[in-house]
């Protein structure tokens, strides 16, 4: 055996032949730099060995740890999400319920005045048609301002309460009909009847014409603060 | 002070290790136990968040680096004689700071903004864990090493490593077992001087 180094390969590997295995031992013994070698390369091996083999299991393990991994990680994101998100509801509610609160009810219907408050003699039909109206029952309202609307020059209240009788049964196309009469009018009910149409208007999402309609209701009209709001609201 | 002596390990009436109480995470990740897993991320992945976040990272960073020091944890201590003979936490933890310290050297935009030490003081970890945690970054280096060789190398160290005995490995590489020897000799002397110019690898 003349070079010792190029056998520890060999030697590590167990596939000396017995006599060259008890030379390269004997050498072992006395030559440090082939003992050091021979350890170097046993350790190298051994490493190499335990690594390679371990990659096999790799693939399982690794499932599992992004399974755990995910599971634990989404978990805190979910949290933390939970965290911001609770106060940003919280105050998202109650935005909601206080701008519920602090609207006004557009669409609020005034009450209709019998012939008798009004001081007029009125007849059978108009006290039906406000009868009605005033329990909510706008179709039968409709059915009787509508006989009354239907005279010749009928007086503005008929067909300012039939348009607010559509306007109850949400029927805002023919509420319009009715209101823009009496908006454009010169009647007493005129300031009002611009401001039931610029609502019925808004229901039916015709922002610009109810602006227009809206910001025709004068200041001594009582629904003049409503208007404005309602008209401001509607301003992208 | 109490020690248990079952965790000594014997050979011939000399005691010749300590296991530590924590070795059972070790056996979690031998055995690929989801629920010991589980309990893993459950007890140390809050340090580890804290630790990289404090450096500049984020829960995904840590999500990614605990994965990888585990991974490694498990190659290093694969084989069941494996004895873990410091707490898992100092170990596990100077794991992860250092491969998270080698991602923030990678990333050349995200500058150390904190020392890594900041909660994690060399104090707080005893000196096994950090002769574990150098092995494992020797261990780590030397399959870096051994994967910048050429193919040839690197396909018979793997193949000879490996468990098919050394005939098996020359069939399926198509070549001689003698010319499988000669190349497997010379394909490891060069590993061994690579990593001996390694300055990580002073075996």
């Amino acid at each position: 055996m003349q070079n010792y180094f190029e056998h520890i390969f060999d030697y590590l590997d167990g596939t000396l032949p017995p006599e060259e295995k008890h030379l390269f031992e004997a050498e072992l013994q006395v030559n440090q730099d082939l003992r050091k070698e021979t350890a170097r390369q046993r350790d190298l091996q051994a490493i190499l060995r335990k690594q390679i083999r371990a990659e096999d299991k790799i693939i399982p393990l690794n499932s599992t740890l992004t399974e755990v991994g995910d599971a634990y990680f989404k978990k805190k994101d979910r949290v933390r999400i939970l965290r911001w998100l609770l106060p940003v509801t919280v105050a998202a509610c109650l935005l909601v319920v206080f701008r519920f609160w602090s609207d006004p009810a557009f669409e609020k219907l005034p009450g209709m005045p019998s012939a008798t408050q009004r001081g007029d003699r009125g007849d059978a039909t108009y006290e039906q048609a406000v009868k009605a109206y005033n329990e909510g029952d706008y179709p039968a309202s409709i059915l009787h301002l509508s006989a009354l609307a239907a005279a010749e020059e009928p007086p503005a209240r008929y067909t300012y309460y039939l348009g607010l009788s559509y306007l109850g049964k949400k029927e805002y196309a023919a509420a319009a009909r009715e209101l823009r009469e009496v908006a454009e009018g010169k009647s007493v009910f005129a300031p009002d009847a611009c401001y039931f149409l610029g609502v019925a208007f808004w229901k039916t999402k015709q922002n610009v014409e109810a602006g227009a309609y809206l910001e025709r209701v004068p200041q001594s009209s009582s629904y003049y603060e409503k208007a404005q709001k309602l008209n401001k609201r509607l301003r992208p | 002070m109490l020690i248990n002596i079952r965790n000594f390990l014997f050979l011939q009436g000399t005691i010749v290790s300590y296991m530590h109480d924590d070795q059972r995470f070790i056996t979690y990740l031998q055995q690929n136990d989801h629920r010991g897993i589980s309990q893993i991320y459950q007890l140390f992945a809050p340090k580890i968040i804290q630790m990289i976040r404090h450096n500049s990272g984020t829960p995904a960073d840590a999500a990614d680096v605990m994965q990888e020091a585990l991974v490694s944890i498990y190659k290093m201590c694969s084989e069941r004689e494996f004895v873990l003979s410091c707490p898992f936490e100092a170990f596990f933890v100077m794991v992860c700071k250092r491969k998270w310290f080698s991602m923030l050297k990678k990333r050349s935009g995200s500058p150390v903004t904190n020392s890594l030490d900041n909660g994690y003081t060399i104090e707080k970890e005893n000196m096994e864990a950090k002769e574990l945690a150098d092995q494992l970054e020797r261990e780590d280096a030397l399959m870096r090493v051994l994967d910048t060789m050429g193919k040839t190398c690197r396909d018979i160290i793997r193949g000879c490593m490996g468990k098919d005995p050394q005939e098996k490995v020359a069939e399926r590489l198509g070549y001689t077992y003698a010319y499988l020897r000669k190349k497997k000799s010379e394909c490891l002397t060069q590993l061994g001087k690579l990593v001996r110019e390694h300055p990580l690898f002073k075996l």
